[in-house]
């Protein structure tokens, strides 16, 4: 009983938040920022992992809600909206990224290389010293794999989200999501064991 | 030879400790500065394209009448701004002549 009265309070609490980001409120606005900034930047600096794009994908999430949140239809919760949209600013910024990376190799000098303690160079704070050059094995082979595998994959089992917080967000239900984490683990088993048993 | 479940396994905890973010305190400071930056510069916006817009306006409108007033026309007096303006854009001025 007392958790259903929590959840329902909740509820209403996100209800009221919503209201008064409607009308431009400057402090619902604050503490909408403050509940999720933390959320947004683990899942942006997962997929990104660069620190200062991740930073700009996540402020660039709270500008986005800011400026949307009065088109917010409320048919999925305001969290998962939340995320998907900072998923979404994410994604953008690998897309560009690899563009550009490509637009570098056909043109070199002519397109700004990647700035140092970016994401080839940067490695979480979280990562033991001693796990590095693992982590760096595991990272690059994440990023050899197709795009929705990948997201799953860094999601679910990197970043340690719920199916219940994740399927809402890539918009798939549990099976497709599952599905999607089993052949990512057998690509990434595949990758891996070529770099540790090299013929 | 290490089988390849052990090894996306030791891989996956390498990665265990990582993406735990901790907020420096000011990520809504930062935000704040550049909404209030990305503010002040669309406001700037309408007021720069119109002061534009008007400068390039009387720009052409000028060269218009100057092109007109110098090419020379055996059909009339186009070295007279009025006549000129008349003669370039057709348009029959009702005006009162002494």
């Amino acid at each position: 009983m007392r958790s259903k009265s929590f959840v329902g309070a909740k509820e209403e609490g996100t209800q009221e938040l919503i209201r008064l980001l409607r009308q431009g409120d400057e402090a619902a606005f604050r503490q909408l920022v403050e509940t999720y900034h933390e959320r947004v930047m683990r899942l942006v600096l997962g997929i990104l992992r660069d620190p200062v794009e991740a930073e700009d994908a996540a402020q660039e999430t709270f500008i986005r809600i800011h400026e949307a949140i009065g088109g917010f239809r409320e048919d999925a919760r305001l969290s998962t909206w939340i995320h998907r949209i900072a998923l979404n600013r994410a994604l953008e910024k690998v897309r560009r990224n690899r563009l550009r990376e490509r637009l570098g190799a056909w043109l070199p000098g002519w397109v700004a290389q990647d700035r140092p303690g970016t994401r080839s160079a940067w490695m979480d704070p979280g990562i033991r010293a001693e796990d590095r050059e693992k982590a760096a094995a595991l990272y690059r082979a994440i990023d050899s794999l197709p795009r929705n595998q990948r997201i799953a994959f860094t999601l679910v089992v990197v970043q340690r989200m719920r199916y219940d917080e994740v399927c809402p967000i890539l918009g798939l239900g549990v099976k497709a999501v599952e599905s999607l984490v089993s052949r990512a683990k057998v690509g990434l088993r595949k990758k891996l064991e070529a770099y540790r048993n090299p013929k | 030879m290490q089988h390849a479940e052990d090894i996306l396994e030791e891989h996956l905890l390498a990665v265990e400790g990582a993406c735990a973010y901790q907020s420096d305190g000011w990520f809504h400071a930062r935000l704040k500065a550049r909404m209030e930056a990305m503010s002040e510069a669309s406001s700037g916006i309408p007021i720069r394209r119109a002061s534009w817009a008007l400068g390039s306006l009387t720009l052409l409108l000028a060269l218009n009448l100057w092109t007109v007033g110098t090419t020379s026309d055996s059909s009339g007096d186009r070295s007279d701004p009025h006549v000129a303006f008349v003669q370039a854009y057709g348009m029959t001025l009702d005006i009162e002549t002494e």
